[in-house]
């Protein structure tokens, strides 16, 4: 039990927290997914791949959670989730910091679509069972963050010389 | 290519999460189009720099703390699952007990010192210490002549009476099963009063004289427990009160 939570820990709680934002509550979620899946073992197909089957648990737990924070927002939340979008009193800025500021411009749910096929490294299939959406969706969702956070990034300065664009992909 | 081709081709290449740098078709067409090389400069920093985005950790401890939590509801799930189980087992026992000490005829109280009433007690005597003599599973405890009429036409009026008045006799079997009991000719009638209140069967069961010491705590809670319960039942048999200690 323990090694099947500690090979797939990271990316349920990778998973929650691109979904919640929130670290304690993506803690909370990837534990209670882990705890539901492993009550619910038997119901899985083994058939299918185990990974996509406990993301769609973690990912049914944190909507449900996002459904009760739509309507009842905590007074701490905002705080964390918020990126500090001050200038940068050095006047540096690295290129993660500019791609973490233009990933909170953008749609919400572009912005989890685009970090867990990227980041996390899911399948458009899997998201899309996340999500909870069909897969063309998810691809549009991804292809238009990808567009977009390249349009922010040139407009700050910060993309990178053209003839090195291609080889920064 | 054009423009639209571009963006397409770019996207489905990231799609595969193949390396861009290396299409010929794409180079070229960067290579020629302002728009289109400033478009994959863009691309190229999110990518650099989504690579050097911190990824989100969780805690250690995430999985001691889900291995816990599986225990701790499989222990709770256990133990609801043995509460349940007990519970059923104690319930057959009564069942089994009842329906092993029942008798056909229903018990029959034998009056062996015939009184006006007809109404008889089987005390219990403390003298013999020995292990008490069998009672024979449908040892008669006859009714002293009841009232068969009236019984049947309240029998027909309240259906739980027959219930009532079986359970009270299967519950008075059992109680002269006890260890260390046994049941002694009764020396005497209950007085009219007692006899026009209680029922009977019931007198023969909760009517006990001196036992043993060591059993004395077991059978006045006992007692207790089915005057309790007699009271309680359809019919309101009453036990009558048990003899003072040392009587």
């Amino acid at each position: 039990m323990l090694e099947l939570v500690e090979r797939f820990q990271g990316q349920v709680f990778g998973l929650c927290y691109r979904m919640l934002g929130h670290r304690q509550d993506a803690e909370d979620m990837a534990q209670e997914s882990f705890v539901r899946a492993l009550r619910s073992l038997a119901g899985w197909d083994a058939e299918r791949e185990f990974a996509p089957w406990l993301l769609a648990i973690a990912a049914n737990r944190c909507r449900s959670l996002l459904g009760v924070r739509m309507n009842r927002p905590r007074a701490g939340q905002l705080i964390e989730e918020l990126p500090d979008r001050r200038p940068d009193p050095r006047g540096e800025s690295s290129l993660s910091e500019e791609v973490d500021l233009a990933l909170g411009r953008i749609r919400e749910e572009y912005r989890r679509a685009f970090l867990l096929f990227h980041e996390q490294e899911m399948s458009y299939a899997d998201i899309a069972v996340a999500l909870d959406c069909p897969l063309g969706t998810v691809k549009t969702w991804v292809h238009r963050a990808r567009r977009e956070l390249a349009r922010l990034l040139a407009e700050r300065g910060v993309a990178l010389e053209p003839n090195d664009a291609m080889r920064g992909i | 290519m054009q423009c639209e081709e571009f963006e397409s081709r770019l996207n489905d290449l990231l799609d595969e999460r193949l390396p861009i740098d290396r299409d010929a078709a794409l180079r070229a067409h960067a290579a020629a189009c302002g728009d289109c090389r400033r478009a994959a400069a863009g691309y190229g920093a999110l990518f650099q720099g989504l690579a050097g985005l911190p990824a989100p950790e969780c805690d250690a401890a995430l999985a001691w703390r889900v291995v816990a939590q599986c225990h701790a509801l499989r222990k709770r799930r256990r133990a609801v699952r043995y509460a349940f189980a007990g519970l059923a087992a104690a319930a057959a026992a009564i069942v089994v007990v009842g329906y092993a000490l029942r008798d056909p005829r229903g018990p029959q109280l034998v009056d062996s010192q015939p009184s006006s009433q007809g109404a008889a007690h089987v005390e219990i005597a403390q003298e013999d210490v020995s292990p008490p003599e069998a009672i024979p599973p449908n040892a008669p405890l006859e009714r002293p002549s009841p009232d068969r009429t009236a019984q049947a036409s309240t029998d027909a009026a309240d259906p739980n009476a027959v219930l009532a008045r079986e359970t009270r006799q299967t519950l008075a079997g059992a109680f002269l099963l006890l260890p260390g009991l046994k049941p002694t000719k009764p020396e005497g009638a209950i007085s009219p009063e007692e006899d026009a209140a209680a029922d009977v069967e019931v007198a023969a069961a909760g009517s006990y004289g001196e036992v043993g010491d060591e059993l004395k705590p077991l059978t006045d809670s006992t007692a207790g427990a089915l005057g309790f319960l007699m009271n309680v039942l359809p019919g309101r048999g009453k036990l009558p009160p048990p003899a003072p200690p040392g009587s």
